[in-house]
């Protein structure tokens, strides 16, 4: 919108601002109309794609809306107070929570894992950089088959060891308790390829010397790694945290795909329950509710790691 | 705290030496310089007494204790890095009881040594500042500072000051000279800067294409080249090297022009004669008759280099009076009135002439020290 008229204007703009650049420097009587020709496009689809949704989304979230989306009843924070007394509700944030956890823990720690592993200078070292960064290219629905085919009761891979071997079988994905491992398991998995690849990067980046300094000042390997390796790479840590747990609050596809939520609503995330409100029982209101409190929760952990973790990790 | 290199060389594939047969012995208390152009071996060998790479063949004794294979933090020594190495995480007292801290010293001796560490080298009111927050030099006496802290008394140093601007690099080495002496530090100090070496080192060893040149006092390396690598190699403007001839008549004729008497009769033979700069003298102006013709000048305050070149076309420097205002294109005389260095076709010393003498006339001659 204002970038419509804007932008047929830049051209006598950026001629006056080579003018009055060239006269002396004093470029500020033209800043205005300089500084919306670059900000007016992307502007213009922040606001349409991001800004405008958030809006009306906070809008719906206070009615009642018909079957196609539009609001009907105002009703306040009703929307809100019925979400937060339901037992339903709260039992999604907890597996949230547990999920979040679950899946930020591991990606980390396991990331670091083969990150440390590979980087040592070895023949053949770089097939394994290859691989274990792999997953980044793998899409969410070929994933879910991959662990589908793992994970399903008794004809799954695992199942099949299992029974091999003579083991209790787990019904991975039907036990409510095992559903939500098989899809931190699964979920993690599709992290590592990204986690891996930066926490390398990361690992190369500390200088060779401050492991020499550490080896003739007598520090083990293992103090070494909590006491130089560690600290040298807590900015992309924390930094890949961040991305992770918000990456992992806006977990769909692999549980659509796998679950469904299910069993027993055991690994109904917050994002799922959007989902069924918003496109399978038509609860527009409802899902706009859901989608602000994600938002918010989303919003205040990001805000506590930073305001917890970010001073300890500059340097 | 003494050293001993027995045969020391390093290979990366088999046999394919990029150091070989380092002989040396290196007393307690003393500053030992290796000096040598880059990519000749020093890094690599102060590494391998260090530890920190694998010693492929010869004997490392430090302290009378076999340690060729013993692992860094056992060998009783500190290393000061080019980079310095500092924990960017840690502040400066903390990173100089890393080490101490490491080996599980009791909390209140590592804040002991850190403190007495850290007034040696007058740094104490920046203790609670991060590498990043400090100067240059700062950086450099903290990262010594680390060296002390762990009261080994063997220390590494990888070219130390070549991160530091000019000024600063000479201030240092006196400061760094110092500290070695008042805690009776035995230095390994690696460096490509031969003035570095002169000014503070005990013994200089010289390295060069992967072998040993010379070792010696600074004196003795300067006065006594064993090669014309050393030769040119240090003293500053260098050394000239120029070709000579003996012909029959046991003279040694320079660049086919200057003729120079031999004090024993030696093959006739293609040699190699330095002379250092300041062992030529510039002639009065229309004094003699001129030999050289100048080709750039370089005015550098006290003194002033000059670029000539002799009849045939071989260089020569001089260093003159910059008041005399030579000029490019000019001819002049010059008279060789130093010490003159007599090299065989391979480099190798043959014997030295303490004085000088003139376009072939003969003139006093001293004592003709042969080298090795």
């Amino acid at each position: 919108m204002e970038a419509g008229h804007s932008v047929p204007k830049s051209q006598p703009t950026v001629k006056s601002f080579a003018k009055t650049a060239a006269k002396g420097f004093n470029v500020h009587v033209n800043d205005k109309y300089y500084a919306a020709a670059f900000l007016g496009p992307s502007l213009l689809i922040l606001g349409v794609f991001v800004f405008y949704p958030m809006v009306r989304t906070l809008y719906l979230s206070l009615f009642l809306t018909n079957n196609v989306g539009r609001p009907t009843v105002f009703v306040g924070l009703k929307n809100y107070v019925s979400l937060l007394t339901s037992a339903a509700y709260r039992a999604s944030l907890t597996a949230t929570g547990f999920y979040v956890v679950g899946v930020v823990v591991l990606t980390l720690a396991l990331g670091i894992l083969l990150a440390q592993a590979t980087v040592q200078k070895l023949a053949g070292i770089q097939w394994f950089r290859t691989i274990f960064s792999a997953t980044m290219g793998v899409s969410v629905s070929v994933a879910a088959i991959f662990w589908l085919f793992i994970f399903s009761p008794s004809v799954g891979l695992l199942d099949q060891i299992a029974a091999f071997f003579h083991l209790p079988v787990i019904n991975w994905l039907t036990d409510p308790g095992w559903a939500m491992v098989a899809i931190i398991v699964s979920t993690v998995w599709m992290n590592l390829g990204f986690t891996f690849l930066i926490l390398f990067g990361a690992l190369q980046m500390v200088p060779p010397t401050l492991y020499e300094a550490a080896d003739i000042e007598g520090a083990s390997k293992r103090y070494q790694f909590w006491h130089v390796t560690l600290p040298m790479i807590s900015p992309t840590l924390f930094f890949t945290a961040t991305v992770t747990l918000i990456g992992a609050f806006k977990s769909f596809g692999l549980i659509d795909l796998m679950t469904a939520g299910g069993p027993n609503n055991a690994t109904n995330l917050m994002v799922y329950q959007v989902y069924k409100d918003a496109f399978l029982t038509g609860n527009y209101g409802m899902a706009s509710a859901e989608s602000i409190i994600l938002a918010l929760v989303i919003a205040l952990f990001t805000l506590l790691q930073f305001k917890f973790l970010e001073k300890r990790v500059t340097y | 705290m003494s050293i001993k290199l027995d045969g020391l060389s390093k290979a990366y594939h088999a046999e394919d030496w990029v150091l070989r047969d380092v002989q040396a012995e290196i007393e307690s208390g003393e500053f030992f310089a290796i000096v040598g152009p880059s990519g000749c071996g020093k890094s690599t060998l102060l590494r391998m007494i260090a530890g920190l790479i694998p010693i492929s063949a010869g004997e490392l004794t430090i302290d009378g204790q076999v340690a060729t294979n013993l692992p860094p933090k056992d060998r009783k020594l500190t290393m000061v890095f080019q980079s310095y190495a500092l924990f960017p995480f840690l502040s400066v007292t903390d990173n100089v009881g890393f080490g101490l801290k490491a080996r599980k010293f009791p909390a209140a001796e590592v804040a002991d040594r850190v403190n007495r560490a850290l007034e040696l080298v007058n740094l104490t009111e920046f203790k609670d500042r991060k590498p990043r927050d400090l100067s240059g030099g700062q950086r450099q006496r903290f990262a010594l500072a680390r060296a002390v802290a762990s009261d080994a008394k063997i220390c590494l140093m990888d070219e130390p000051l070549s991160n530091l601007d000019a000024q600063l690099r000479v201030k240092m080495r006196t400061e760094l000279r110092n500290l070695q002496q008042k805690l009776g530090l035995t230095v390994i100090y690696v460096t490509h800067d031969q003035v570095e070496a002169m000014t503070m080192a005990d013994h200089i060893m010289v390295l060069h294409d992967r072998h040993v040149q010379q070792i010696g006092t600074p004196l003795e390396i300067y006065s006594q080249p064993v090669n014309t690598f050393v030769a040119s190699f240090f003293g500053a403007p260098r050394m000239n090297l120029l070709p000579a001839r003996v012909s029959g008549d046991e003279e040694l004729t320079l660049a086919q022009t200057l003729k120079l008497p031999l004090p024993r009769p030696l093959a006739v033979a293609d040699y190699t004669v330095g002379i250092r700069p300041n062992a030529l003298t510039i002639l009065p102006r229309d004094t003699a008759t001129p030999n050289v013709q100048v080709q750039t000048v370089e005015y550098l305050g006290a003194n002033m280099l000059l670029e000539t070149q002799l009849a045939d076309g071989t260089a020569l420097e001089l260093v003159g009076d910059p008041a005399m205002a030579y000029r490019p294109g000019e001819q002049l005389a010059v008279k060789i009135t130093g010490t003159v260095y007599v090299f065989d076709a391979q480099g190798q010393a043959q014997f030295i002439l303490k004085e000088g003498m003139t376009n072939g006339s003969r003139t006093q001659r001293s004592q003709v020290a042969a080298n090795r």
